[in-house]
């Protein structure tokens, strides 16, 4: 990877056409690696996420970018691109709900047909409340495992499968079979809430 | 399993309050996660993520960038094409 990725954006804003191409050329393979790793239901939009994430970086998103290093790049760029393509994801859904309001809008006993997520659950006191004393019991159990140990168990409660936190941490599968199983019964013994 | 796993999304998703003045900054932790730190400050940024659920998970984000940057491959010349006419489209005297 490109280790001047900070001196290509700074002449990309100066006018630099021969950075722009640099630029892209570089972060569409990384954009779409992360749309067949992260999004891979949506592959015919994929092109057209980039599309728009690329669109969105010329037009201010590298103007905005207040990073020094690729290191701050990456998230910034990861999260444009995933919010292209959550935003496609929301249209089609909208589409299709669109589509099926125009042929029934509700179901027999009146209630809504469509289970359209509460944008706003995360931020209901409750939630916030509850979350937040599991990730107080998930910190305290944590920390008295080798940082190895902590990685595999945190990608796999984010959803994970072995073969991708094998490729993510460099390291064979069945080792992160044994080393999830291990760490899973050891919670499980310690803390009721873990399990 | 399910649950838990939904719990600990929701948190992460609403908590930058995770977050403390030790926590550790991108630089040093994309450094962490590529080797490049030096033995001392490698094992000071290995101490405060031991105990840090905000910097593992930027830990681990970082790693998985890492990788995917890695496994990178060149897009269609259809999109590529498109992405450098971007240029010549964005007015850029703002």
């Amino acid at each position: 990877m490109n280790e001047d990725v900070i001196l290509t954006i700074q002449h990309c804003l100066a006018g630099d056409e021969d950075a722009w191409n640099a630029f892209h050329r570089e972060y569409s393979g990384i954009a779409m690696a992360f749309l067949r790793w992260k999004f891979p239901a949506i592959i015919d939009d994929h092109d057209d996420i980039i599309q728009r994430a690329f669109t969105n970086l010329i037009s201010s998103g590298l103007k905005n970018f207040k990073g020094i290093t690729r290191y701050e790049f990456l998230p910034y760029f990861k999260t444009i691109v995933r919010n292209e393509a959550l935003r496609c994801i929301e249209d089609q859904k909208r589409r299709r709900a669109g589509s099926l309001h125009n042929e029934q809008s509700e179901s027999e006993d009146g209630s809504p047909m469509l289970d359209i997520p509460d944008p706003d659950a995360g931020s209901r006191p409750d939630r916030r409340a509850e979350a937040r004393e599991m990730v107080a019991l998930l910190a305290k159990a944590l920390k008295e495992y080798a940082l190895i140990d902590q990685e595999v168990y945190l990608l796999k409660l984010r959803g994970y499968m072995d073969k991708e936190i094998s490729a993510i941490l460099d390291i064979p599968m069945g080792t992160v079979a044994v080393k999830y199983a291990r760490m899973k019964s050891r919670l499980r013994d310690k803390y009721d809430g873990l399990s | 399993m399910d649950e838990l796993k939904a719990k600990i999304t929701d948190a992460f998703n609403n908590f930058d309050d995770l977050k403390t003045p030790a926590c550790l900054d991108a630089k040093t932790i994309g450094m962490l996660a590529e080797n490049k730190l030096a033995e001392k400050e490698m094992a000071k940024a290995e101490t405060h993520i031991q105990s840090c659920l905000y910097c593992l998970g930027q830990l681990t984000e970082m790693k998985e960038m890492l990788y995917l940057a890695s496994e990178a491959e060149p897009v269609s010349p259809e999109l590529e094409k498109k992405l450098t006419k971007l240029f010549s489209k964005h007015d850029r005297k703002d």
